[in-house]
């Protein structure tokens, strides 16, 4: 229970400014929003399809998909299962290759990459965050932490410093030497953020982080996200859960291997532009800007679920 | 990742199971120890044969009497005839006819009860010439040898070995004491230092006694001249095949027989000995080996097996590393040295217990087992080889997982 204690306290200081008035939180993060972030396209897919073949049947999971993602924007990827959104995750993860279309990640074609180069892309560009927390159970959360800097072939010292930093920076600096089972779902949850974040990725991938997590976890992790934002980083996250989405900064909605219509303010390629100089105004005005928008496509999302 | 994390990955993975680990390089293990038994064995039989060839003495050759046929026609077997005598010796240790033999000795050999002091003791009597000591290489640790005086007036002189000496006497200090051989006193003039044995008798337990007087106060039966074997010395190593040619010739020609088949006496070298344990120790080596070569392969197999096992376990692990950024080559090295480790752990279990057993061995079969440094390092090499050869292609199977199957597999 001495666990429970720093979990609490990490929580405390984590979400006391997020929890209690949400409306509240975008107008103390909204100024940097606009001057440092959203710079360069960090993903760039253009008419992307992707076709799977079992046997004589084909399916398209993914139906030209447009889709630009810059530096700095926490973007969720919404849409039910069977929608493609996670072929959509695979692609943008490098994990998979498209059957035709174009994919640009930080730059880098990735469409002609064999499986070596594409691993040194996911390494150097991509942290993966998955549901399932995928930690290996043998290791400490340290050596879990350094993976991706083993692969990158950082020296071992340097490895032990950033492994131990990141953990500090998600909150478990006092967690290093625990395997993972002798964590909890929240606690393993962060120390895969922290393996996502050691490498100084170009973008964080998260593939329904809070699937496994109770309430309190998932608070927990979502704040964590929320200070990645805030931090500058890029965070693209897969989720079915609305609450979960509406954290982002703008969602994207996919369905039947498509990227639906946004709600007014979210087109693709033009909303941020169009969106974001108001922002700061809004918020400096009124509170209730961001939460709108936010609720937009919430409401979208419940139309679509009624249709479905 | 480099080597060494590698190594402390795929380390800890044989780790974590170990048992199954354990089981798995059983096979390796028998087969690695086989071969250190093999080789051991091989070399052990090459230095009891060496000893005993510097034991009968260098460069000789063994004249035998040929087979005998009795009154009923049934043919003896070799040695048993009474074709060669003294008359033999005398032409082969003419310089003329036989150059390249240095030396020769003729024995006259048979088992007699010799007594001292009340006690009984059963020998094997050789009467012989004074040039018998340098021939077999023989010391002597007191005392002289016989000599042409002895030889000349047929002596009642005696050199004794020196168990004979001990199981007479209870020590080999006895020089100048009498031993009573078949009713007759003879005087021990020396004592032969101590040769061990060759394959067929006790070296040590022989009484030697001028040739002349074994024949005529000993040994009586079909001729007086007679001997049991003649024993030449080449004059050097690389005339021994010469030294058989003239030894051949000598004998065909004195005993008028034109065709070498039909020799009544057989020509033996130190080579015949050495081929006849050669022979021995091959059929042993290719029993051993095929032993040693199945269980390797077995054990091969099982590794293999095992190392699919493992990649099925931990397809999501490889699907993990390979989100993280492992390239195809990294998880194929992983699984590679796994599978090396596998087989080196084989093969160190396996060279304690090989050399384990030819330690304990001797003690049970009565022949030496010599652990070779090298047959040990080239079997661990050997096993670590085939961990890796029977790894390479669950290895590659990992290698070539699709990271996105293998982070959705339970």
């Amino acid at each position: 229970m001495v666990d429970t204690q720093g979990t609490a306290g990490l929580l405390a200081q984590s979400n006391q400014p997020n929890q209690p008035d949400q409306p509240s939180q975008p107008s103390q993060r909204n100024p940097h929003d606009t001057l440092e972030r959203y710079g360069e396209p960090v993903i760039e897919l253009t008419a992307a399809r992707k076709v799977y073949s079992t046997g004589s049947i084909e399916f398209e999971a993914l139906r030209g998909v447009d889709l630009e993602i810059r530096q700095g924007e926490y973007v969720a990827i919404m849409g039910p299962s069977g929608s493609g959104k996670s072929t959509l995750m695979n692609i943008l993860g490098c994990l998979d290759v498209l059957t035709s279309g174009h994919y640009r990640l930080a730059g880098h074609d990735v469409d002609d990459l064999d499986e070596a180069e594409l691993a040194e892309i996911r390494n150097k560009e991509i942290g993966f965050v998955f549901q399932q927390f995928n930690l290996l159970p043998s290791l400490e959360a340290w050596r879990n932490v350094e993976l991706p800097l083993m692969y990158a072939r950082v020296p071992g010292h340097e490895r032990r410093e950033r492994a131990e930093r990141a953990l500090e920076r998600v909150g478990l600096g006092s967690r290093l030497g625990n395997k993972p089972g002798e964590l909890s779902g929240g606690q393993q949850q962060r120390v895969a953020v922290a393996r996502a974040l050691v490498g100084e990725p170009t973008m964080i991938l998260a593939d329904e982080p809070t699937g496994n997590l109770d309430s309190v976890s998932t608070g927990d992790v979502l704040a964590l996200f929320d200070e990645l934002h805030e931090l500058g980083r890029t965070i693209v996250l897969i989720t079915h859960e609305l609450e979960v989405a509406r954290r982002a900064r703008r969602i994207v909605f996919v369905r039947d291997g498509e990227i639906q219509d946004a709600p007014p303010g979210h087109e693709e390629g033009a909303p941020l532009r169009e969106a974001d100089p108001p922002r700061p105004q809004a918020d400096a005005s009124e509170a209730d800007a961001s939460e709108a928008e936010a609720d937009a496509p919430a409401a979208g999302r419940r139309q679509n679920g009624a249709v479905a | 990742m480099n080597w060494a994390e590698t190594f402390r990955t795929s380390w800890a993975a044989v780790h974590s199971h170990a048992m199954r680990s354990l089981l798995t390089v059983l096979g390796i293990l028998i087969g690695i120890a086989a071969v250190i038994m093999t080789v051991g064995l091989g070399l052990g039989t090459q230095k009891d044969v060496s000893e005993q060839i510097s034991s009968l003495g260098s460069n000789l050759l063994i004249v035998s009497p040929g087979s005998s046929t009795d009154s009923s026609g049934v043919r003896g077997g070799f040695g048993t005839g009474a074709t060669l005598t003294t008359a033999d010796a005398a032409a082969l240790a003419s310089s003329v006819n036989a150059p390249d033999i240095a030396g020769v000795a003729a024995e006259k050999t048979t088992s007699l009860s010799l007594e001292a002091n009340d006690t009984n003791w059963t020998t094997t009597v050789t009467g012989t010439t004074p040039s018998w000591l340098d021939v077999r290489s023989r010391d002597l640790i007191a005392g002289e040898f016989i000599t042409d005086d002895d030889e000349a007036s047929s002596a009642a002189v005696t050199v004794l070995g020196s168990e004979a000496a001990t199981e007479l006497f209870g020590t080999t200090n006895v020089v100048g004491q009498s031993v009573t051989i078949d009713d007759r006193t003879f005087e021990i003039v020396g004592v032969l230092a101590s040769a061990g044995s060759d394959s067929s008798s006790n070296l040590d337990d022989v009484a030697i006694v001028p040739m002349s007087t074994a024949a005529t106060q000993l040994i009586g039966g079909v001729g007086s001249n007679t001997v049991s074997t003649i024993y030449l010395k080449a004059a050097g190593d690389g005339v021994l095949a010469a030294a058989y040619q003239e030894a051949q010739g000598v004998l065909l020609n004195l005993h008028s027989i034109s065709d070498a088949d039909s020799a009544d006496f057989t020509i033996s070298s130190q080579d015949a000995l050495v081929d006849t344990a050669t022979s021995i120790y091959r059929t042993l080596t290719v029993l051993l080996t095929g032993i040693a070569a199945l269980s390797l392969l077995v054990g091969g197999i099982g590794v293999m097996n095992i190392m699919l096992v493992s990649v099925t376990e931990r397809t999501r692990e490889i699907g993990l590393r390979k989100a993280l950024g492992a390239p195809p080559w990294a998880i194929r090295r992983q699984f590679l040295v796994e599978a090396a480790i596998l087989g080196l752990a084989g093969g160190l279990l396996g060279a304690v217990l090989g050399i384990g057993a030819a330690l304990a061995l001797p003690g049970v079969i009565g022949s030496s087992i010599v652990v070779s440094p090298a047959a040990v390092g080239v079997s661990i090499g050997v096993a670590i080889a085939i961990g890796l050869v029977f790894g390479v292609y669950p290895a590659t199977r990992a290698a070539r997982l699709a990271p996105i199957d293998a982070l959705r597999s339970e």
